[in-house]
């Protein structure tokens, strides 16, 4: 609860579509810091990330949320975003009509617009984006396509890292970022997110699987069990999880605060 | 005195000031078009074609045709128009009277023959009747009206294996007082392997309740080509009644891109017939119905030879209490076998007081053809509304970003690339907040 905190998550409750999803959760993350969400399926990951990025439909009916020292809760996503919050998408959505380079113009300009910034002019613009898109691998004509329209799973995954890297987020929030890449992928995309990493920035790795964290080291592991975090850890938690899997932190009914680090 | 009679009065009364008076033919064509609309009276929602579009209007109020109010706008109302700045062989037509003083026809290249048809109507000779002749008969009153008080239009013919060029494009400015009307007759003759682009913008200058009337001919003989554009922005109270009827020979093609923006009310009716084996067509349209706008779009394609291939594409968007209609209609005839249809009708309804109402339907009487239909009408998707917002646009940018997207594909459709342009930029402007948009899009 240091004057520093980046996000600060206390008591948080949500539901959606009347079914109770997260039921109390507390955490705080720091500038600087690389967090990983872990826990089973259906846990409650997903729900915490898109909650943090204001997706509608997904209520919260107790707690608070402070960004920046702001309430977060009472900012629609849009603003949410031009804070500098970032929701890498697990399943990112195909808008066919809508370039790739439109949008990442429209939300890079948002975001300037909204730090007193002039818009970026065209070339600039596309420098920043050219060199992004080198380290990644995404290849140019990707820009002019319809975002997402007929990307491979791989690619989509690529372009919400190439849109995370081109907006330098406060705070990014990658939801099952490592899901659908292969092995040489996952090294590109890690690298890109490594690239991030500053002591003014934190990240937020939601994942089912231990093999993310072996590229991009987390400094905070929490596991999240029927809408609680159940144990929180050094990046040693997660390869006791891989040992021993999640039975050995989550058993059904055995959730009670205390057992929150 | 009913509707019928008071515009039987009222053709008696303009008569000697509508073209064509002294010549016995044009005068026998508009009698006998009086008795046609006694004959068939006004449409009503009874008729299936007219249900849901309702002409008490034309009934209640008398619309009628009105001198030459202007023969010239200044450059700047000029350069308020779309297309201004095109460079085209251009004709202008004001209430339905064409203004020399506006057009541009000057350097029509070698087989390009362009002519406003008030001179024709005019003429003592019988070349214009040839023309007529293959007109249809009046369907319904609005044709019939057309038929009575024609005061202009435009009479294209493309020599054969001409190739235009530069687009002709035809410009109707509508000073938009209450209760004016104005009848034009387009005739465009494309002779065998000739090829051109025209294109018709509807404009207003004003506010008041109007009506354009427009019959278009076209006639696409063995190997033509046509590009057939439509900007539709007629005034806001402004009432736009068209119909166009498409006869195609052997192997021709005609393409119809429409964009309905404007008018109160706005019935526009294309009817194509294929005569010729291999003819083939396209018909796009977009329109965009808010407020308490009626737009209503009806096709009817014919295959009565074997081979031919259609396709049509339309996009409605109905907000507010907009009302959209797309009744679509593919016939293929007994003997055009390996006919190739596909119509598809796509809408989004973005409020509880819109409506549209949207009716692809095949008729097939022969066994060997490939026909498909398909109509849906949705909503803006949620999910991608959040991941535009989740980038940092604003709610009111990712609703008319996803509407731009939704018409692109319509707009991606033309071939000439001005109207492309032109399209874009008039649908940002009817959108609320397009403008918004514009700024970012750049």
């Amino acid at each position: 609860m240091t004057q520093n905190s980046l996000l600060q998550i206390s008591n948080l409750h949500a539901e959606v579509e009347g079914q109770a999803i997260l039921r109390g959760i507390d955490l705080t993350i720091k500038a600087g810091e690389v967090h990983a969400i872990m826990g089973p399926n259906a846990s409650g990951k997903s729900t915490l990330a898109h909650v943090l990025a204001g997706r509608p439909g997904f209520e919260v009916t107790q707690g608070e949320i402070l960004y920046q020292g702001k309430d977060l809760l009472a900012m629609p996503p849009e603003e949410r975003a031009r804070h500098g919050l970032f929701l890498g998408f697990q399943y990112p959505v195909e808008i066919p009509g809508v370039s790739n380079v439109y949008l990442l113009k429209a939300a890079v300009n948002a975001m300037r617009k909204q730090r007193g910034l002039p818009e970026l002019d065209a070339m600039d613009f596309l420098e920043r984006v050219s060199e992004r898109m080198v380290e990644l691998g995404i290849s140019k004509d990707l820009l002019y396509r319809s975002v997402n329209e007929g990307f491979s799973g791989g690619e989509k995954k690529r372009n919400e890292i190439l849109q995370m890297s081109v907006l330098e987020p406060q705070l990014a929030i990658l939801d099952e970022i490592d899901s659908g890449l292969d092995i040489d992928a996952l090294r590109v995309v890690a690298n890109s997110v490594n690239a991030l990493r500053s002591e003014d920035r934190a990240i937020v790795m939601v994942t089912h699987y231990q093999r993310l964290l072996a590229y991009i080291k987390p400094d905070y592991v929490h596991v999240l069990f029927q809408g609680r975090i159940v144990k929180s850890g050094g990046p040693e938690l997660a390869e006791a999880l891989e040992e021993k899997g999640y039975g050995w932190v989550c058993q059904a009914g055995d959730v009670t605060s205390g057992e929150i680090a | 005195m009913n509707a019928v009679e008071s515009y039987q009065t009222l053709y008696h009364q303009l008569a000697g000031q509508l073209p064509g008076h002294n010549v016995a033919w044009v005068r026998a064509m508009r009698e006998a078009s009086l008795l046609r609309l006694k004959e068939l009276g006004f449409p009503n929602h009874k008729q299936e074609a007219w249900k849901y579009t309702q002409l008490q209007t034309l009934e209640k109020e008398l619309y009628q045709p009105i001198p030459v109010q202007r023969t010239n706008i200044s450059d700047e109302e000029w350069q308020q128009l779309p297309l201004a700045s095109l460079d085209a062989s251009r004709l202008v037509f004001v209430d339905g009277h064409f203004s020399r003083a506006m057009s541009d026809m000057d350097a029509l290249p070698p087989g390009v023959l362009i002519s406003e048809l008030s001179s024709l109507l005019n003429s003592k000779t019988n070349q214009p009747l040839a023309m007529f002749q293959n007109s249809r008969l009046a369907e319904d009153a609005i044709h019939a009206l057309n038929d009575a008080f024609i005061t202009d239009g435009a009479a294209i013919n493309i020599l054969a294996d001409v190739q235009v060029v530069k687009p002709i494009h035809l410009q109707y400015i509508s000073t938009a007082q209450d209760k004016v009307a104005s009848y034009s007759r387009n005739i465009f003759i494309m002779e065998p392997n000739s090829r051109a682009q025209v294109i018709e913008s509807h404009v207003a200058l004003g506010e008041g309740k109007y009506v354009n009337n427009v019959q278009t001919d076209i006639h696409l003989a063995a190997g033509a080509q046509l590009e057939h554009y439509k900007l539709q922005l007629e005034g806001r109270a402004g009432l736009h009644f068209s119909a166009t009827q498409v006869e195609q020979a052997q192997a021709s093609h005609y393409q119809n891109h429409l964009f309905a923006f404007g008018s109160q009310l706005m019935r526009n009716e294309l009817k194509l017939k294929l005569n010729g084996e291999q003819a083939t067509c396209l018909l796009n349209g977009l329109f965009l119905a808010q407020g308490s706008q009626h737009l209503d779009m009806q096709t009817q394609i014919d295959h009565r030879s074997p081979a031919c291939t259609s396709r049509e594409t339309y996009r409605g968007i109905a907000d507010e209490h907009g009302h959209g209609v797309f009744d679509g209609k593919v016939k293929v005839h007994p003997g055009a076998q390996l006919s190739d249809a596909r119509v598809t009708s796509n809408n989004l309804l973005l409020s509880q007081g819109g409506e549209i109402d949207t009716k692809p339907q095949l008729e097939i009487f022969a066994n060997d053809v490939k026909c498909s239909h398909g109509a849906t009408i949705g909503q803006l998707d949620e999910d991608v509304l959040f991941y535009l917002c989740s980038r940092g646009i604003d709610k009111a940018t990712a609703r008319n970003l996803m509407l731009f997207a939704f018409a692109s594909h319509n707009i991606e459709l033309c071939p000439l690339e001005d109207i492309k342009g032109a399209a874009r930029e008039l649908l940002l402007k009817h959108l609320h907040n397009g403008d918004q948009l514009q700024e970012s899009l750049r």
